[in-house]
Parts: structure tokens; sequence; C-alpha cells
């Protein structure tokens, strides 16, 4: 699963800490979901998609593998 | 909905500072061992009933370590958590499977105590969680 957080956070010129205090996780919770180690849970990707305006289909894409 | 904060707070688990009270009670129960130990002869406590005092004191504080929070809780700790946990239950089982298998081997009866395996597992979630932490902690 591939996600456009690092591009709605540019959008938005937030920071990782930043968006972690909003969605009320830790930093490394986003760093990890940004780099696909971790797939966030459905309450959290509601979370960031409420934050970033956009839709959690907008923002969390499945991939041919998945 | 709650928050992702009141979520993991709600779980049961102690405050962080219960690290440091489980690992003081963890080492006061060695050294309480091992002095149990040095001064088999002065001590008139069977000698029996201190290793196992001991050795719940050993467990309790290896416990309450292990259910004590990190600074930050959130989702991803407690996948951590749980990925800990999993990986030292598969620990503890090959502990078990070969302290046995050598114990027939070796015709030589190592005993596998309740309190060994606990404590194996215990230490190994410890370790696995702390490790995944650093790791965490450095990207």
């Amino acid at each position: 699963m591939k996600n456009t957080i690092k591009v709605e956070r540019a959008k938005k010129d937030i920071t990782q800490e930043k968006l972690a205090e909003l969605a009320e996780v830790s930093r490394q919770t986003i760093n990890s979901i940004e780099k696909n180690r971790y797939v966030p849970s459905t309450v959290l990707a509601l979370r960031l998609s409420r934050i970033f305006g956009v839709t959690v289909n907008e923002l969390f894409m499945l991939e041919d593998d998945d | 909905m709650k928050t992702n904060h009141d979520t993991y707070k709600l779980r049961g688990f102690l405050p962080n500072y219960f690290k440091r009270i489980g690992l003081a009670l963890a080492i006061i129960s060695v050294l309480g061992f091992i002095g149990g130990m040095i001064f088999e002869q002065a001590i008139t406590i069977d000698k029996e009933a201190i290793a196992t005092i001991t050795l719940d004191g050993v467990i309790l504080g290896l416990l309450i370590i292990s259910l004590s929070k990190t600074r930050i809780e959130d989702e991803m700790i407690m996948h951590l958590r749980l990925n800990a946990f999993a990986k030292a239950f598969i620990f503890g089982t090959a502990y078990l499977f070969s302290v046995s298998l050598m114990s027939l081997i070796m015709h030589n009866d190592v005993p596998i105590t309740p309190h060994s395996l606990i404590i194996v597992e215990l230490i190994m979630f410890i370790c696995f969680f702390e490790i995944s932490l650093s790791k965490l902690s450095k990207q």
C-alpha cells in the first residue's frame, strides 16, 4: 500500500512533528507510515484524511501486489 | 470516536516510572538470591524457600517492566509490543524444546521449571521490545 502523506504534508507545509501532534501519535509513527513500514489503523487513516481534508482513498492506495 | 491517546490510555498498562520500580525489584531479588547463596550457613530459612521467593521477585520485577508504558504510547508502539510478545513466546517454546531435547540426548536430567520458562520469556520480550524501540528512535 502506498500513500501520499508526504505530498499532502508538503502542500500544507507541516512537519512530521506537527502532523504527529495533530494526529496524536509519535513522529516515528508518521515516519513509518510515510516510508510504508507501518500500515495505520482505520481510525488513524481517517484522522489523517480529516487533517488533510482529503478522502482516505486519496491518501492511501492499494498497489498491484496488495 | 475515541482519540488515539484515550485508546492507548485505557489498556491497563502501568505508568512509565514503574519500569524503574520493576528493574529495582528484579535487581534486589537477584542480589537477595546471591546473598542467600553466599551466607547459606548463616541463614536459618529453608534454601528452597529463598530460591522461590527471589525467583518470584525477579518474575514480578520483569512483569512490571513489561507492563510499563513507554513515554509516548500509540498504535504502532502497541503493534511493536504485540510483535515482541509473539517473538518471545516462540523463543520460549523453542527454549523448552531445545532444553528437553538436549536433556534427552545427553541423558542429563535438566529440569525446566515454570519459573525459568517465564523468566526467559519475559527477558526475551523486554529485549525484543527495547530493540524495536531503539530502531524506531533512530528513524
